[in-house]
């Protein structure tokens, strides 16, 4: 990278929504009221599988103050965005227990809450399916029977027709067999995970208003606009013109679980038979548990065979996601952790399967990590088994294994900007992994991560610069709490050279705001980045041709700073942008930029969640924990999390995302569980569902690696998606490091670590 | 959910309350805070047509305390109240980490003594919005017939979970239930009904409106620990609360009282305890109490995310740790 003077990008300036948080000015999508807008409650299903005999709605819609009621009858309607298979409303049977059935329109939450006590539903059982390898065996009930003839968003998703499976993605590298025939050791183990919630603290939201000549508007807390626009436009058969998606200013929370349509399904469904009137729908807690997604339940069968030094010969990898009633992005997800199946390791004989199963239980879909955080714990927690039975040092032995640049990736990429060595080293050192003394019963443990990112979606922007020389950034990206809008205003501020001040992103709005794929992948400083910043030298270069008569110099004599155009060795000859407008355009004027990023691609490349990969998302971790050997507690001592950022765009914000994604990891590890009777949630309040508060957040010390990108914006690329997924892996590590248990269903809770010991103790 | 409909009334005084909690024949509660009820009203678990608040009764929310008869609290107080109050952190700190170990700070700030007190007992199978219920049969609890807990069972199993009683149980505190004709003290284990479908004794008219405490003895120490996953939040998956006095100058016991949470229908006393009286405190001794305890439990998996074997197993190493705790705090080598 060429060494650049830059004012802005790399420090730790102020969060641009800070100020409305912290005065509790921010809107939501809650405190946004359309006039004559009307209240929507859901009906759910009560059973996982069942067969809808019918429905009678009569009389909850007598009842006054109701403005009518719609049953999946009414929207013959589909949607998905890798698979098309999900009614807006249940429709001829009900897949999982809390699946819409029906919806109320009335004027207030009360009356519609009391209409649904008024409709019947009556229902004939079938048998259901809740593993996801039983599932997989022939004669499991079958919860979509026509997956073969369903439309693919693209031929790279493979459903196996008759039975439960919504993909299968296998990857082959050499030959795993004779790999296994030459190893002197072969490890086999199985790992689980539960299904985890992703806990916003705002629920899912939406208003929606059909007119009579189906122009849709949409009010929601999507992370997608663009997505939900196209996802709407398909199901609806209308054009993408008829279709508008405002993002509310604010969105308390993504975490991948605000993707798709969630309160946007029911909502539409309602305001497609209650036309010309907006009817919003806001989740209750219930429901955000119970009927929107979680992460996927997973298995994952994992044999290895190493050399006795520790060289890895062959592994093969078997996954089994759970996606519950439907495959949102399911598909995606099962692809992910299959590419990421065998971690980052240098292995030269692989065989990965990775099955999508569809069960009868809440959906399972998009959740930071994306597969990621099932993988890592399986192939994390073996790789300290083998360093283990080899008498090997887990870090040295991740070390002489992990890819380093020039390396082929089982994907067949050729890895460039593979900067998790130096995570694993800065890790190692920060924790003084072979020096410092640790008491009794405390242990350290280490774990890497590797994920997959969305490749290849494109990002647009403009940039409009005002007459007062303030500047609107014109983006989709969605500020979920992650910091985007904090990002995408210091790059372009950066770019352009004016103050951070005079920069302000405006709310998704797909009316206005140019395309972008998704809020998602931890894409958005990349992508995005890419694009604002391509935005802000275009706007630049226009302000500069405007300023070339007026200061008497060409526009490559010419640059920004502070807001002034001036010439670059005679910083006085200057001319503030607002003046540089005025002159040229009297009392108005703007300039607009503009920027589209799309990666380029090896040729023969998939165009939807390629193999190929624009950049990797990379982190190591390391743990110290102590445990309790009368009660089994874990307690985490502390977590030391170096992940590769590229370049810190805003170091502050960086080191956040890891603070946050370690406390999400240490969640996963410790006691998240999302638990069911049958296809019922048990647990669905978080007064049930122990996600850790603030007082059980560990100490962290967290550390962004800068290993630049040569496409990244100043060599940034995304961090947000790797700080969670080393956590239970590394915790669990050190677990075993501490008294020797080796745990290998998540979550490592006191209970489970308790019999382990007293296992030990017994042999 | 949102609330129901229902109608509200503050009345001046006891009597005044407890004539409105008669005239409406079952049908109206008592309201104390709300941080236990308000929940169960949104998810239609109570449906009462009156909610009676105690909140403008006179001297409801008073502390007092005196050498000779001990605490008084109102049953009003706010579990903050309590825990901040000079003398209760003098001279019963039990009383404070049970309080502070309730919920969170907001529900502490809300909630009262007298509520906290007769909170509802708990069961996940159960505590649900009316249309995650149906997704399960009815059970006995709403009216049903079966137990989700405990298959095959005529009983309701619902755990009680509050933090308070066993403190103030191993105080050997008493309450005052008042009616509009009459008020009387009973010991606080009278209160508690072991029917997991109504936790208390208390009848239609009747309220619990103090709690006597009587003073600490000399050489008294004392404990409270509770078992949950998170650091806050959580209700008690087991609490045990153990009050001890010792003779002077020697490690003889004088007074003992032992009293569990979270692993029944009820909060009980384990008597066993009270044949140390007169005894040393060593291992073997506390070892016999610890098993008694244990014996004693029942937890079950209808509330929380740990085994019930394990919160079974949990009681002998609470216990255990209780006597450390408390043997120090009255002074003696743990």
């Amino acid at each position: 990278m060429p060494t650049e003077q830059l004012d802005i990008v790399g420090t730790s300036s102020i969060r641009v929504d800070a100020r409305d948080k912290v005065m509790g000015k921010a809107i939501y999508i809650d405190d946004i009221q359309v006039p004559g807008m009307l209240h929507g409650k859901v009906l759910r299903s009560r059973y996982p599988h069942a067969r809808i005999v019918r429905i009678d709605t009569s009389r909850a819609e007598k009842l006054p103050g109701v403005l009518g009621v719609v049953t999946g009858a009414d929207v013959p309607f589909i949607h998905g965005e890798s698979l098309l298979d999900e009614p807006f409303l249940a429709r001829d049977k009900v897949r999982y227990t809390g699946e819409g059935v029906a919806v109320v329109a009335a004027v207030d939450v009360a009356t519609a809450e009391h209409a649904l006590e008024l409709i019947r539903v009556e229902y004939k059982e079938l048998p259901a399916v809740f593993d996801p390898v039983e599932a997989t065996e022939p004669g499991a009930p079958l919860i979509h029977e026509n997956v073969g003839t369903y439309t693919r968003a693209a031929s790279n998703i493979k459903p196996i027709p008759g039975t439960n499976i919504c993909n299968h993605f296998q990857l082959k590298t050499g030959d795993v067999e004779k790999g296994f025939a030459e190893s002197d050791y072969i490890f086999e183990d199985t790992f689980t995970t539960p299904m985890q919630a992703h806990c916003c603290i705002e629920t899912h939201g939406a208003i929606a208003l059909v007119d009579d000549e189906t122009n849709i508007t949409v009010w929601a807390n999507n992370d997608s606009p663009h997505r939900a626009r196209k996802e709407i436009a398909s199901a609806f058969k209308v054009p993408m013109t008829k279709v508008r998606v405002i993002i509310a200013p604010y969105v308390g929370g993504n975490f991948g679980g605000k993707g798709g349509l969630k309160a946007e399904a029911v909502a539409l469904a309602i305001a497609w038979k209650v036309r010309n009137r907006p009817i919003k729908i806001m989740y209750t807690r219930e429901e955000e548990f119970c009927s929107t997604i979680g992460r996927h339940p997973s298995v994952v069968r994992m044999k290895t065979g190493v050399k006795q030094d520790g060289t890895f010969v062959a592994r093969a990898v078997k996954i089994y996601l759970a996606t519950g009633a439907y495959a949102e992005k399911g598909p995606t997800v099962s692809t992910f952790a299959g590419i990421s199946g065998a971690g980052p390791y240098r292995i030269p004989n692989l065989s990965i399967d990775s099955y999508c199963v569809y069960t009868n239980r809440q959906l399972a879909g998009a959740f930071r990590g994306y597969g990621g955080p099932q993988t890592a714990w399986a192939y994390e927690s073996q790789m300290d088994i083998i360093a283990h039975k080899l008498g090997l040092d887990p870090v040295e032995l991740r070390l002489r294994q992990v890819y380093v640049d020039g390396d082929r990736h089982a994907n067949g990429q050729i890895l460039k900007s593979e900067g998790l060595r130096d995570c694993l080293v800065q890790v190692a050192e920060s924790m003084e992994w072979n020096s410092k003394p640790l008491g009794k019963n405390q242990g350290r443990g280490v774990a890497l991560m590797e994920r997959a990112i969305k490749t290849p979606f494109g990002s647009a922007a403009f940039v409009k610069v005002n007459e007062d020389g303030t500047v609107d950034v014109l983006s989709s990206t969605t500020e979920v709490g992650q910091g985007s809008a904090t990002i995408v205003c210091q790059i372009v501020a950066e770019e352009l050279g004016v103050p951070m001040a005079s920069v302000r992103k405006a709310a998704p709005d797909t009316a206005f705001t140019p395309y972008d794929a998704s809020t998602t992948s931890s894409r958005s400083t990349f992508h995005m980045g890419n694009a604002v910043k391509m935005a802000a030298a275009d706007a630049k270069q226009q302000l500069l041709a405007l300023a070339s008569k007026l200061l008497k110099a060409s526009p490559d004599d010419l640059t920004i700073t502070q807001g002034k155009v001036h010439v670059k060795a005679m910083p006085e000859r200057a001319l503030p942008i607002s003046k540089v407008l005025s002159e040229n355009y009297g009392a108005s004027g703007t300039v607009l930029g503009r920027g589209y990023y799309y990666p380029e691609m090896p040729e023969g490349e998939s165009n939807y969640f390629s193999r190929y990969m624009v950049f990797w998302l990379l982190g190591a971790q390391g743990a110290e924990v102590e445990v309790n050997r009368e009660t089994g507690e874990v307690k985490i001592l502390k977590i030391y999390a170096a992940h590769d950022a590229g370049k810190a765009i805003n170091p502050m914000t960086c080191l956040d995302q890891i603070r946050g994604g370690v406390t999400l990891g240490a969640g996963f590890a410790l006691s998240e569980n999302l638990m069911f009777k049958g296809g019922t949630v048990l647990n669905p309040s978080f007064l049930s569902y122990p996600v850790p508060s603030a007082l059980d957040a560990p100490e962290i010390e967290p550390m962004a690696v800068e290993y630049a990108h040569p496409d990244g914006p100043y060599g940034a690329k995304g961090i947000g998606e790797t700080t969670n997924v080393p956590t239970p892996p590394a915790i669990a590590n050190a677990i075993y490091n501490a008294v020797g248990i080796r745990i290998k269903d998540l979550p490592i809770t006191p209970d489970k670590v308790l019999a382990a010991l007293k296992r030990k103790d017994e042999r | 959910m949102t609330l129901p409909k229902f109608d509200y009334a503050e009345p001046k005084s006891l009597r005044q309350a407890s004539a409105l909690l008669r005239q409406q024949r079952g049908k109206a509660m008592l309201i104390a805070g709300g941080t236990d009820l308000l929940q169960a009203l949104k998810n239609r678990l109570k449906t009462p047509a009156l909610l009676v608040d105690l909140k403008n009764i006179p001297r409801l929310d008073h502390i007092s305390y005196s050498e000779k008869t001990g605490l008084q609290i109102g049953a009003m107080v706010s579990l903050r109240q309590l825990a901040n109050s000079a003398v209760i952190k003098e001279k019963y700190p039990m009383l404070v980490e049970a309080a502070l170990a309730v919920g969170t700070a907001q529900l502490q700030a809300m909630g009262t003594v007298g509520g906290n007190l007769c909170q509802d007992s708990l069961c996940q199978f159960r505590d649900r919005s009316p249309m995650a219920r149906l997704m399960l049969e009815p059970c006995l609890k709403l009216g049903g017939h079966v137990c989700h807990a405990v298959s095959g069972s005529n009983k309701c199993w619902a755990n009680y979970s509050g933090d308070l009683a066993p403190a103030l149980l191993a105080l050997h505190a008493r309450v005052t239930i008042a009616d509009s004709t009459e008020k009387k003290k009973i010991p606080l284990s009278k209160l508690y009904s072991d029917d997991g479908k109504r936790p208390t004794r208390l009848r239609a008219g009747q309220i619990l409106t103090v709690i006597h405490v009587p003073p600490p003895a000399p050489h008294s120490g004392s404990a409270y620990l509770k078992l949950r996953l998170r650091k806050t939040i959580d209700y008690a998956l087991l609490g045990v609360a153990l009050y001890l006095s010792m003779e002077d100058g020697d490690a003889v016991c004088k007074d003992i009282a032992l009293a569990l949470t979270g692993v029944g229908k009820a909060p009980f006393l384990v008597k066993e305890a009270e044949q140390l009286k007169g005894k040393q405190v060593g291992d073997a001794e506390i070892a016999q109490v610890a098993e008694a305890a244990f014996k004693q439990a029942h937890p079950l998996s209808n509330i929380g995310g740990l085994t019930p074997a394990y919160r079974k197993e949990m009681v002998r190493v609470y216990v255990r740790k209780a006597f450390g705790v408390a043997l120090e705090s009255a002074g003696q080598d743990a």
